[in-house]
């Protein structure tokens, strides 16, 4: 299988904080979520994937080609096709948006001026002299997106891109998202924290917290294989705990996360079986006790 | 073509596209030879994801209602007489065994059962 990133063994060390065996993929042609919660370790992911943070060791490959990190620019060669979008703006704050289109033509091979004035217009950012500073929050991360499109590129990695974005604009980017994978040979690695987007049109998830992966899993699978059994304390403890994941216990009930439905509509059928999302399935792997062979771990 | 998707449903999303496209086979508003959306194209238009599509297209064709021939696309299979008669019936089958499953949850015996189905097909009830 062709894959856009694949990452092995990423590890960084801070002082308090570090990115522990990081591994995972981004097939081509499909769009990955990346999940987790602030500060887990999704942006320094994706800063030493592009190679802003240094890594002690992993193994990376890009467009399936081994990156060499004894290299002095190891990503140069890749960088026309990587379109990039942080959530906050990274263009200084005096210039113009006319300056940034000159300065970006000049930088990318493939720069589209015609593309990034009809992106423009389609956000409807009209002021093509306006200083950066200026921009509101929203408008600065649509041209982030306008930028990151009119190269052309293969890859797109956002960290995070839509937060500052209103309900409307939310929805133009995820056309605009579907419209880039339109093309079989391209793909999105996206960080977000709108889960309920990802539910929409990801392929794949991908969780990370303290700075491990803790999942990796095709997101029809935990739509529609996945499953949230709910009881009593008494009914858990006589149950048969083989199928099950991680257990949240509060008040007045207990939940309990599946990735066999199957088995669990088959079994526990006097029980509330529910469907999750990928929310929940987070709030299972960070505040859940786990289970291993029934055991909990 | 319409496909209607509903996010609330209890019935998968791929399961949605299937049926639905089935309905319009079986019914000839999709004809044999037609071309089907691509797998990117309806991912799109549905704002769902591809695999989901992908899915759904595979389910079909393992089914024999559609053929997809690579490079070129997804068509509609020459379906036979037997495949819709299967089809319906496998739908008959669901139904009833929902209606099985309501009557014994409620203690309804089967010799009711019958006296209630017979009643509706002869259309006296």
């Amino acid at each position: 299988m062709n894959n856009a990133i694949k990452v092995e063994n990423l590890c960084i060390k801070f002082e308090e904080f570090g990115l522990d065996n990081v591994s995972f993929k981004v097939p081509t042609g499909s769009i990955v979520g990346f999940v987790g919660k602030n500060g887990s370790g999704k942006t320094t992911t994706i800063k030493s994937i592009l190679q802003i943070i240094k890594s002690n060791s992993a193994s990376l490959e890009i467009f399936n080609n081994p990156i060499d990190f004894k290299c002095n620019d190891p990503l140069l060669p890749y960088l026309n096709d990587i379109g990039v979008v942080f959530d906050d703006n990274h263009f200084p704050s005096l210039m113009d948006i006319s300056t940034i289109k000159i300065m970006m033509s000049k930088i990318y091979k493939n720069w589209d001026n015609e593309l990034f004035d009809q992106l423009l217009k389609k956000f409807e950012i009209f002021y093509e002299n306006q200083l950066i500073e200026k921009l509101s929050k929203g408008n600065a991360c649509k041209l982030s997106m306008a930028v990151a499109l009119a190269h052309h590129p293969k890859l797109l990695i956002l960290d995070e891109p839509t937060s500052n974005l209103d309900p409307i604009a939310k929805v133009e980017m995820l056309d605009l998202f579907l419209d880039f994978v339109q093309d079989e040979s391209h793909s999105i690695l996206y960080s977000t924290h709108n889960t309920d987007e990802l539910e929409k049109i990801a392929d794949y998830i991908i969780m990370i917290d303290e700075g491990r992966v803790v999942f990796e899993v095709a997101k029809d699978e935990l739509i529609y294989d996945y499953a949230v059994i709910k009881c009593s304390f008494e009914q858990f403890k006589q149950m048969d705990k083989s199928n099950f994941v991680s257990v949240i216990k509060d008040d007045y009930s207990v939940k309990v996360l599946s990735k066999n439905k199957e088995y669990i509509v088959d079994n526990f059928s006097q029980y509330v079986i529910d469907t999750t999302n990928i929310a929940e399935v987070m709030q299972f792997y960070i505040k859940g006790e786990k289970l291993n062979d029934g055991i909990i771990i | 073509m319409n496909i209607i998707i509903s996010a609330n449903s209890s019935m998968p999303i791929y399961e949605q596209i299937t049926s639905q496209m089935k309905e319009m086979i079986i019914s000839n508003k999709l004809k044999a030879g037609d071309n089907l959306p691509s797998v990117r194209g309806l991912a799109k238009s549905l704002h769902i994801s591809i695999m989901t599509v992908q899915r759904a297209y595979d389910d079909l064709q393992k089914d024999c209602f559609v053929t997809t021939t690579a490079g070129k696309g997804t068509y509609v299979a020459n379906i036979n007489n037997n495949l819709k008669k299967e089809e319906n019936q496998k739908n008959l089958e669901n139904k009833v065994m929902e209606i099985v499953r309501i009557a014994k949850l409620n203690n309804i015996s089967i010799n009711e059962l019958n006296k209630l189905i017979s009643l509706i097909y002869e259309g006296e009830y």
